[in-house]
């Protein structure tokens, strides 16, 4: 598996926000075909990482490198990122009232398969293309009428979520907390979904603080992160043991006194 | 006296002249009266007052042809008439077309309307009768004066569905006035596509009143001209009814578009629904002020107002006023305002999934507008430029 | 005992006459010192603004500062344009200086005329040594005048002024003719121009470089004359780096007549500075048919001049036949931030029109307005704000929620706020909503044995703790105390 190409490289990533620093260091090499989970705190930027690679404008890169397939993707428009193959499945989607979802979700397939030299699809190809997608995450199709997420329930924002990955087919999707404010069927569905699109020539890194949605999508990579860095890797195995023994022990064990961030100074 | 109370003198004098109908007491406000605090009336004054003229419609023949059950009626050769337009059924037999008594509201709108002749129609829709009306006023001539009066008059359960498309001329003035009565379980839906040219001035007034149990919905589109002033008033005279307001405003250039809604309920357990939009880009000027007054008789009124303003340019501005005004305790009432650019963080999530800024910001604004213009009735529907991209 | 509970128990309307009942109830500062004093004839004219002057041996600034405002009050008319109704004021028939005769301000309080000492004792403000409050710093002013202040050699350790108007003038006048009319302009507003002409006393606070005033301030007013115009001058400067909190007390007689009370506070934050400015307002509001009561046009302006400054209103109104009042802040500096807490409680015919303006000018300002409007009886009580985005406010944000609170159908609740915005960068938002105690609510903690006249108490307390979270913990105590007591009596 190690011999697979490297999707993404973070070495020794710096972010702030408002001039306040998040990440303090991050390093994370994913490759085809793996499945990675970052869990972690509320608070220990886990949720930060997220959108400092998806490019969110509010945060700001004070050190380190973010790289997708060898290039590194600093100065690139979210819009860009997007179309190279990064999706970021958000813990919030927002509301966008009078944008209909179905039209969204054509112009951005559209976008993504420009950029894959594919041809653009017409409205009625693209629902034609749209129709299996809607059945893997058993998402009804008057969704699609409605205004882009606006009164979706938390468990229909997901899964519209899903159904933009599944859209777009990513190379490196990551799913910040997308499990969060899941009912056991959406979760399922949820998970179904991320299996289904997981094969040897993409990646997914999920963002998770419990250990459910990990029950039904198996990581080969966990790791732990606090205080803006990753203290910990391991296997499956290590996301049982935070369940067990909640995340003190990790920070003992990494020489960080829990709750103090003035010890990293 | 100033120079300008003196402009505004030689200016009413001038209309007066023209189109010799009393009003002799006919005034513009002063600059400093409340209701005309915000707004610049330079544009009104701007136009000719003794160019003004009552033109005929302009040709018809690209309109699309009225459906099957449609009445249209545009405007007449002389421009103080109605007529019906090619392919129209045929008015109901006690539709009146002249003879409607002048409003009697106070406002601006109503007193320039009532000073000048204009096309005239009363309709008064039986019980149970069902109706739906277009009226097409596209004037064919620059500096073109169009006063049309409205009357509806609807018994009980009778339902209108009114579609009024105005299409100004250069340097035209407009005064439109609607004058409505609601019966019990009438229903009146209302779509305005008010379109002016950079120079036009637009005074629309409009006097609803309804029955309990009655529903009005109008959802009315300004843009361009040069001002356009709205005064529509409702009264709800014994509670009980359903009112929806939707009101989008387009803004560009150095366009004034200014909206005073008045909704007054003297009875209880009425509804409002009020929603009211501006996209506000180069120099121009959004003002809304929107009064709900809710008096001791009105419990149990549930009344909920929104003004939100998407502010595009820094030359740009916008002053909003909703109005909240209870007696009554047992009510729901909230109103709310927002003025901003466009979310950044709308912007990033559809920037995440590929689409550049400029498609981007161009899907926020039109997502902006249809959140009105989906509401626009039926027969109005097609009037807008996304009518195939509308989401529900 | 029934075994069945009444079915309509929920559905019972909830007697609003007993609600009604709960909020009137005895005002305790009603009472008149009987103290000799010294007034001037009634009437105002440049003779009375000279007079006045005199009388304080004030430098030749001030009088001309004085004679100006006199005679700009002269060209303006009284403003119309506030949801109030009232009788022509007659300016001719009020005094506009009355003082407690003594000879020169006090040396030490044991020569403060103990009727005086003994009426702040009974307003719950001991002046003594052995009795002040222990970490609040008091000014008191008595009709024109202060009559001591308290912690002052202690305050001054720290570089802290804090004196009554008259004392700075005559020991900081520079400091006064820098800052003195700086916000608040003479022609700023009708009242604010009066005030300018005749002011009497009031508080001087001044906060200099990098301190932290160690204790709060707080300037305590109380109207002891039937037919005197009250026109305090409030001016506390914040320099770089300070901060203060500040707190301001109000009570007057029952008099069946009206008093007018035109006060102007003025605030200044330069960079890094932060100002609190609290108030608990209960003059006279008049009897339950609108007889008697405070007149009360107060300017209150605050501005951050420096970058990051900050200046927070917070006020809680439950007294004066009529408030005129919006307390506001000009943002000038970048980032610097504004904020207007208020509660607002009127009854019987009390008429309120208040809120606040904040004027965003500099980059990145923002501004948090939370009002709370409780109408009773057949009063009338407006919100009347302004959020104004000036063209390089750039990035700046403003959040207002209004709430108001009926009881009884009789009494008038409106909003009327006033955005206005010329920045794209800058977000405004404003939410107003309209509640009353609800049959079930009240139910709901009557069932679980909460007497009804402390479930309302408790209704009206939570619908205004975000306002009261904002007070000094002494204040805060007091307001919750003073709303209560409001709600106090029996129960029909």
């Amino acid at each position: 598996m190690s011999e697979s190409p490297v999707l993404l490289e973070i070495t020794d990533l710096r972010a702030s926000v408002a001039d306040q620093e998040i990440l303090c260091g991050v390093n994370l090499t994913v490759r085809a075909g793996e499945i990675h989970a970052v869990m972690g705190r509320n608070g220990s930027g886990k949720s930060t990482l997220s959108k400092v690679i998806a490019g969110h404008p509010s945060y700001t890169i004070t050190g380190g490198s973010v790289r997708f397939r060898g290039q590194d993707i600093d100065e690139l428009a979210p819009e860009e990122r997007s179309r190279a193959g990064v999706f970021l499945g958000f813990q919030y989607p927002v509301e966008i009232p009078g944008v209909s979802n179905l039209e969204f979700l054509r112009v951005s397939t559209n976008a993504r398969r420009q950029a894959q030299d594919l041809e653009e699809l017409d409205t009625f190809s693209f629902e034609e293309h749209l129709q299996q997608r809607l059945e893997l995450v058993q998402m009804d199709p008057s969704f699609l009428e409605r205004s882009l997420n606006e009164g979706f329930s938390g468990g229909e924002k997901k899964r519209n979520e899903i159904l933009q990955m599944a859209l777009l087919e990513p190379v490196v999707a990551i799913l910040d907390e997308t499990d969060s404010g899941l009912d056991i069927d959406a979760l399922r569905i949820v998970a179904e979904g991320v299996n289904h699109l997981a094969g040897p020539d993409n990646a997914t890194l999920l963002i998770t603080h419990y250990q459910r949605l990990l029950d039904a999508i198996t990581p080969q990579f966990v790791h732990v992160m606090a205080h803006g860095r990753i203290l910990r890797t391991g296997g499956p195995e290590l996301a049982l043991e935070l369940e067990r023994r909640g995340y003190d022990w990790v920070d003992a064990e990494a020489g960080i006194s829990s709750r103090s961030p003035e010890v990293m100074a | 006296m100033s120079s300008a109370v003196l402009e505004r003198q030689s200016w009413l004098d001038g209309l007066r002249a023209s189109h010799g109908l009393g009003a002799a007491e006919l005034t513009l406000p002063p600059s400093r009266q409340e209701d005309w605090r915000f707004t610049d009336l330079a544009p009104l004054l701007q136009l000719d007052p003794r160019g003004l003229k009552p033109c005929g419609s302009a040709s018809s023949a690209a309109w699309p042809e009225p459906l099957a059950d449609v009445v249209r009626l545009q405007l007449g050769a002389d421009g103080l008439s109605f007529c019906l337009a090619p392919g129209s059924q045929p008015l109901p037999d006690d539709a009146v077309l002249t003879g409607v008594e002048p409003g009697q509201a106070s406002g601006l709108p109503c007193r320039l309307h009532a000073s000048v002749p204009g096309p005239q129609l009363q309709l008064a829709l039986a019980a149970n009768a069902r109706l739906r009306l277009e009226l097409w006023l596209q004037p064919e001539a620059a500096q073109a004066l169009l006063a049309p009066r409205l009357r509806f008059l609807l018994a009980d359960n009778a339902e209108l569905e009114l579609a009024l498309r105005i299409s100004s001329s250069a340097s035209s003035l407009c005064l439109p006035w609607i004058e409505a009565e609601l019966a019990t379980g009438a229903n009146l839906v209302e779509g305005q596509w008010l379109q002016g040219d950079e120079g036009a001035v637009l005074m629309a007034g409009s006097s609803i009143r309804q029955q309990p149990g009655s529903s009005y919905s109008r959802t009315a589109v300004v843009q361009g001209w040069a001002l356009a002033r709205q005064e529509p008033q409702l009264l709800q005279s014994a509670g009980g009814a359903e009112t929806c307001l939707r009101d989008l405003a387009v803004l560009n250039g150095t366009a004034i578009a200014d909206l005073h809604s008045l909704v007054r309920f003297d009875g209880p357990d009425g509804r409002l629904d009020q929603l009211q939009k501006a996209l506000v880009d180069g120099r121009s000027h959004s003002i809304f002020n929107g009064t709900v007054q809710v008096p001791r008789a009105a419990q149990g009124t549930d009344a909920a107002q929104l003004s939100r303003h998407l502010l595009l340019s820094e030359q740009a501005w916008v002053d909003t006023k909703p109005e909240l005004e209870i007696v009554a305790d047992d009510v729901r009432c909230s109103h709310g305002a927002t003025v901003s650019s466009l979310a950044d963080e709308e912007l990033f999530y559809l920037r995440s999934r590929g689409i550049d800024r400029p498609a981007a910001t161009e899907l926020l604004r039109r997502g902006f507008c249809l959140e009105v213009l989906n509401q626009l009735p039926p027969l109005a529907a097609g009037w807008h430029p996304w009518q195939g991209s509308s989401a529900r | 005992m029934s075994a069945t509970p009444p079915v309509n128990a929920l559905d019972a309307p909830v007697a609003s006459s007993n609600v009604s009942d709960l909020v009137s109830q005895p005002y305790r500062y009603g009472f008149v010192t009987d103290i000799e004093t010294e007034k001037i004839a009634k009437g105002l004219s440049e003779e009375v603004v000279r007079l006045i002057s005199a009388k304080k041996k004030e430098p030749q600034f001030l009088l001309d500062f004085r004679l100006r405002a006199f005679r700009q009050w002269q060209r303006m008319a009284e403003p119309d344009w506030a949801a109030l109704g009232y009788p022509p004021i007659d300016y001719q028939d009020i005094v506009y200086y009355a003082a407690p005769k003594q000879e020169q301000k006090k040396a030490s309080l044991d020569e403060v005329d103990p009727k005086l000492l003994e009426t702040f004792d009974k307003l719950g403000i001991p002046l003594s040594e052995q009795k002040r409050l222990s970490n609040v710093a008091v000014d008191a002013v008595f009709d024109s005048v202060s009559i001591a202040t308290t912690y002052k050699e202690q305050l001054a350790e720290h570089g802290v002024i804090f004196c009554s108007f008259s004392e700075a003038v005559e020991e900081h006048p520079e400091l006064i003719e820098r800052y003195l009319g700086s916000v608040v302009p003479i022609a700023d507003n009708y009242f604010a121009a009066l005030n300018s002409a005749v002011f009497s006393d009031g508080s001087f606070v001044f906060i200099p470089k990098g301190v932290t005033c160690p204790m709060d301030l707080s300037t305590y007013f109380r109207i002891n004359s039937g037919d005197t115009g009250q026109f305090e001058r409030t001016l506390i400067v914040a320099e770089e780096g300070a901060s203060v909190s500040y707190l301001e007390g109000c009570t007057a007689p029952m008099f069946d007549t009206n008093q007018l009370h035109a006060a102007v506070v003025e605030l200044v934050a330069l960079d890094d500075a932060s100002i609190k400015y609290s108030t608990v307002q209960n003059w006279y509001a008049g009897d339950e048919n609108g007889k008697g009561g405070i007149y009360n046009f107060v300017t209150k302006r605050g501005i951050c001049k420096g970058a990051r400054s900050h200046i927070s209103w917070t006020q809680v109104e439950t007294g004066s036949a009529i408030t005129w009042k919006y307390p506001s802040c000009v943002l000038a500096g970048a980032d610097s931030v504004g904020e207007f807490y208020s509660v607002a409680l009127t009854n019987n015919c009390q008429q309120a029109d208040t809120g606040t303006k904040m004027v965003h000018v500099g980059p990145r300002s923002r501004s948090t307005i939370v009002s709370k409007g409780i109408s009773a009886g057949r009063s009338a009580n407006s919100y009347r704000g302004l959020v104004q985005m000036g063209a390089k406010a750039i990035g700046a944000r403003n959040y207002s929620q209004c709430d108001s609170m009926l009881i009884g159908d009789q009494a008038a609740a409106n909003t009327y706020p006033y955005i206005r915005s010329q920045q794209p960068q800058a977000t405004v938002e404003h939410e107003a909503s309209t509640c009353r105690i609800s049959e079930d609510q009240l139910f709901y903690l009557q069932s679980r044995g909460i007497a009804f006249e402390e479930a309302v108490s408790m209704m009206v307390s939570g619908f205004c703790r975000d306002v009261f979270n904002q007070l000094p913990l002494e204040f805060a105590a007091e307001a919750d105390k003073l709303l209560a007591l409001k709600l106090e009596g029996s129960v029909g």
